[in-house]
């Protein structure tokens, strides 16, 4: 989870960058300018859209694995606590 | 910080294909217009000027990173500040470069394929490089060096016996004076591609003898500088200053116009190969110190499970950077070169060796 955290703190940081430089320099309206960053993840193809959700499968797979496995351990040793 | 060392000459190597990666593709210094050879030569004694700043700062600290000597020098807080702000930027650069790429691939070669497919395939193959290391990307580059120095050579050849140089393109030198070269020098070259070595700040610390840092980075970067003011000087002979400035791919043109003994013709798979070539260096070099940084900062202690996150970051980021490529280039040319690069290539870091200094001094007189 922390792993996701942090690659999720980059992109907003630099989401809201990007928005900042459309706005103060290019005299862009916030709006468009949110508008002109989700564009292209709307308008995706099919083959474009199942290359981005693979992307997107690697990125969160690991962490819910050992979110998973943790969990699992953590069972496991209640269980066994229960036991006499 | 991973237990890896790199030699001399796999730094040189890594610092050249670095900083002819996306130099190559667009046209340099073309504000200057014919004099804009004479601004890459100046950019080059600036980017070694600054080099030395960056080296005097790896010789205070040679065994960390610069993530690390930020928070030394500026206190926790502050330097974990820094530092988390140099990781954004080696990945907002990382991306810039992968979407310039794209576009040119998108713009000349593969009109039918969507961009994000293009820029998705670099950036599977730069994440394995990454993922394995900064021993296999200097090895890798090593490998790689061999092939460009191949291309730049065979391509020299190639356009000087096609007789298509014509030097009075070049002329007049100076016509407008020093102002508009210097000009060009403080507002755009000094920081691209020369300043971007500030990313070896966080390479220095693996070489495995520091003495040799100063004198290959220096020589790295003056051949670097040579080069690309030779094709910069050829690009103009070739296709004149109007043509030059109005291209998106000077380079690529200057080769289009080849045409040797009447068959030797066609050779865009020349430009293609030293772009791929140098793009996935500086994209992968780039990935890896924003990965070890991040590592560091937020105390990671495998960094290669950052390396799909930060890859899918780079790719979003590279689509969502600019909705097309006017504003990709308006933004590079009227904000990033001074506003972006300026602080973090040139202010910070003479800010950080001057405090470094006389904390040292305090330090050798205790």
């Amino acid at each position: 989870m922390k792993i996701l955290g942090i690659a999720l703190l980059i992109l907003v940081v630099l989401i809201s960058f990007s928005l900042y430089v459309d706005v103060t320099f290019l005299h862009v309206s916030l709006t468009n300018s949110i508008k002109n960053v989700l564009n292209p993840f709307i308008v995706m193809d099919s083959v474009e859209l199942f290359i981005f959700v693979l992307f997107l499968f690697f990125l969160v797979a690991p962490s819910l694995t050992s979110y998973i496995r943790k969990r699992k351990k953590g069972s496991n040793n209640e269980k066994k606590q229960q036991q006499p | 910080m991973e237990k890896a060392k790199i030699n001399a000459y796999q730094l040189f190597v890594l610092i050249v294909l670095f900083e002819l990666g996306s130099a190559l593709m667009v046209p340099l210094a073309i504000e200057a217009k014919q004099d804009a050879w004479l601004v890459i030569l100046i950019g080059m004694g600036g980017g070694l000027f600054l080099y030395l700043i960056y080296y005097s700062l790896y010789y205070y600290y040679p065994d960390i990173p610069s993530t690390e000597y930020v928070q030394k020098i500026m206190g926790t807080t502050l330097g974990r500040i820094i530092a988390f702000f140099y990781v954004v930027y080696f990945v907002y650069l990382a991306a810039r470069v992968l979407r310039n790429f794209g576009e040119m691939l998108v713009t000349f070669a593969y009109p039918e394929t969507p961009l994000f497919v293009i820029n998705a395939l670099l950036i599977v193959l730069v994440i394995y490089t990454v993922r394995k290391g900064i021993e296999v990307l200097s090895r890798t580059g090593e490998f790689l060096f061999v092939f460009m120095s191949f291309l730049l050579i065979s391509a020299s050849i190639l356009v000087v016996v096609g007789g298509i140089i014509d030097s009075n393109n070049l002329r007049p030198i100076l016509a407008d004076g020093i102002q508009p070269v210097m000009k060009t020098v403080l507002m755009h070259n000094l920081y691209f591609p020369f300043g971007e070595v500030v990313v070896f700040t966080m390479i220095l610390p693996y070489l495995n003898r520091s003495e040799k840092a100063k004198r290959t980075g220096l020589m790295a970067i003056g051949l670097c500088g040579l080069i690309l003011s030779l094709i910069t000087a050829v690009n103009i002979s070739v296709l004149g200053v109007s043509l030059v400035s109005r291209s998106q791919y000077p380079l690529l043109s200057t080769i289009q116009t080849v045409e040797v003994a009447g068959f030797l013709e066609r050779l865009d798979v020349y430009f293609v190969l030293a772009v791929v070539i140098g793009v996935f260096v500086k994209i992968a070099v780039f990935f890896y110190v924003a990965m070890e940084g991040a590592a560091n900062l937020f105390a990671v202690k495998e960094s290669a499970r950052l390396v799909v996150p930060i890859g899918v970051v780079i790719l979003i980021l590279s689509i969502a950077v600019a909705s097309n490529f006017s504003e990709f280039f308006q933004e590079e040319h009227r904000f990033v070169h001074f506003y972006v690069h300026l602080p973090f290539q040139v202010i910070i870091p003479i800010f950080l060796l001057i405090i470094a200094f006389f904390k040292n001094r305090k330090k050798s007189k205790g």
